[in-house]
């Protein structure tokens, strides 16, 4: 599969639950192998729903979704971690649930130790219990555990939103350096646009009621990025691109809430 | 002076003197947490024992129906023998109740959280156990399976599995969703599921139950004990608390009964100390940071910081 070949497409995509109106109506979504795409929209306009669709955990009413990749990896708002399992057997659930053969068993200490490694976890760390760790740490080992079954796909939701903004950042970067060495493809779902403009290729603005995408911004920032680069012009300018077409899916909303 | 000039505007300024705190080792912790549980209901029964003299002496109560402290402790040591050996025998039957209910219930939480139309169809005969009166199904097991130990194990279990069924079904049916969620992500199975997650998650509720459960088990056989006693099978507490009753022998009725009551509270406390260790080899999140949690206030007790 080259860089440009789809690893995800979604063609008119109706997502409803129950009898209630669509939560996604007739949304197109094109992942290249190998890319980056940050989805940012209000809350409701069905950005986590669209990672499940792609996931498979939710059944679409109609459209439909391609998925080139075999191997998924997803990363929770929550870092979801077993509370009676070590960060180490944490992330070995990954493998356990994920890995199906590859690598084989007598490889997996060796793998897990390179995923808590390459999400910057310390070895003194790597016995403790979740409730021993700091919520960054605990996001590295949820990170680490998606990771480990080498996944061609990564979806995420909101991953780091309950994380203070230095821990944010710290993991906005390790992530982009993740993803450089090891060439995964990923759709992010988040509401910080920094940090969407951040880990991207590509942002999608969503708007909701139903939820669609309404806004393209391709993200033309080379890699390694570093934090100096938010201050950037051009970091500054594809930010205000996003806020702006945000401003307009809010007002929308607005103005037809109270028409 | 000195001395007083260089505290006075550290307190003023309202910089807190940093105290090490020496010798926090986990055993004066302990013991320490044991002194503070234990001494309050320690006070409570020296209390209630005096309490218990001093009423049957300035109330003249005749021994026949309340004997003194004294009387059912010199009572227990001339029975001694007898009531080691019926102690003994109680708890076998408890602890066999128990056990069986450990198994059994457990077997039946695993099949109501696995097979939803088990748990409809068989759930209310699970309460029916619970709410059946004990001392109404006794006579019945005696007449039935008939007098002896079986009898005593069988009302014992049976009095002590509902708890089990019950903290078994939650902790295998109330996962998180987004656990769930996540081992679906992988396409696991519902046996992987079972195994790695509902199995893991229900423990601590497992924990919980078996506490409730073996007290309840003791209950089972001293009751099981006072209907279905056999001279084949030997006389245990229940037995001796019912035949010291009709003899009006008030202080070895006493003696026995308080020996039920001590082998109860010890039962429940090696099942509780058994469940911690369970829990906290398991890494429980709650029961760690209870006992953190209490570890850490012993210590800021004993030694405030100074300068606030």
């Amino acid at each position: 599969m080259s860089r440009s070949d789809p690893a995800v497409r979604l063609t008119e995509l109706t997502v409803v639950f129950g009898a209630e109106a669509p939560v996604i109506l007739g949304l197109g979504l094109v992942v290249a192998a190998g890319e980056m795409v940050a989805l940012v929209g209000p809350s409701g306009c069905g950005k986590s729903t669209v990672l499940r669709v792609i996931a498979g955990l939710i059944a679409p009413r109609s459209g439909r979704v391609e998925r080139v990749s075999e191997r998924l990896g997803f990363v929770f708002q929550e870092a979801n971690l077993l509370p009676w399992r070590t960060a180490r057997a944490n992330v070995r659930l990954g493998l356990e649930l994920g890995a199906a053969g590859d690598p084989p068993r007598r490889e997996w200490d060796r793998r897990i130790a390179n995923q808590l490694e390459a999400v910057g976890l310390g070895p003194e760390h790597w016995s403790k219990r979740p409730h021993e760790l700091s919520g960054g740490m605990r996001m590295r080992v949820s990170l680490a555990r998606a990771l480990a079954p080498r996944p061609d796909l990564l979806l995420f939701d909101e991953p780091f939103a309950a994380l203070d903004d230095l821990s944010r950042k710290q993991l906005n970067h390790d992530l982009n350096r993740i993803r450089r060495e090891q060439g995964w493809t990923g759709v992010f779902v988040t509401h910080n646009v920094e940090e969407a403009v951040y880990v991207s290729d590509r942002v999608l603005v969503m708007a909701a009621n139903p939820g669609r995408v309404v806004a393209e911004v391709a993200v033309p920032l080379a890699y390694p990025r570093r934090h100096p680069r938010r201050e950037d012009g051009d970091f500054l300018t594809i930010r205000d691109e996003i806020d702006a077409a945000l401003r307009g899916v809010v007002e929308t909303v607005a103005v037809g809430a109270s028409a | 002076m000195s001395m007083t000039a260089t505290k006075r505007p550290a307190r003023q300024s309202g910089v807190v003197e940093a105290v090490p705190i020496v010798g926090r080792t986990w055993w004066n912790g302990r013991v320490t947490h044991l002194v503070r549980t234990v001494w309050p209901s320690l006070t409570v029964l020296i209390l209630v024992v005096l309490a218990w003299d001093r009423a049957v002496v300035w109330g003249e109560i005749p021994s026949y129906l309340v004997p003194r402290p004294e009387a059912v402790a010199r009572a227990a040591w001339n029975d001694r023998t007898s009531l080691a050996s019926a102690a003994g025998l109680t708890a076998q039957a408890a602890l066999c109740g128990f056990a069986l209910s450990l198994v059994v219930g457990s077997l039946t939480a695993l099949a109501f959280a696995t097979w939803s139309w088990v748990r409809r169809s068989c759930y209310p005969y699970a309460i029916f156990l619970q709410t059946v009166p004990i001392v109404a199904i006794a006579p019945l097991i005696n007449l039935y399976p008939g007098p002896g130990f079986g009898s005593v194990v069988l009302l014992s279990w049976m009095i002590s599995l509902f708890p089990i069924v019950t903290g078994g079904t939650t902790g295998l049916t109330r996962v998180p969703p987004e656990w769930l969620e996540l081992f679906r992500l992988y396409g696991a199975g519902r046996w992987t599921i079972l195994w790695k997650l509902r199995i893991p998650n229900a423990v601590p509720h497992l924990v919980t139950a078996a506490k409730t459960s073996v007290g309840l088990a003791v209950i089972g056989a001293v009751v099981g004990e006072m209907f279905c006693a056999s001279s084949k099978s030997g006389y245990g507490l229940g037995y001796w608390i019912q035949a010291t009753s009709r003899t009006l022998e008030a202080d070895r009725a006493f003696a026995y009964f308080l020996t039920s009551t001590g082998l109860a509270l010890s039962i429940f406390l090696i099942a509780g100390a058994v469940g911690t260790i369970v829990l906290k080899a398991m890494g429980d999140r709650a029961t760690l940071h209870q006992l953190e949690l209490e570890y850490d206030s012993n210590a800021r007790r004993r030694r405030p910081p100074r300068g606030v």
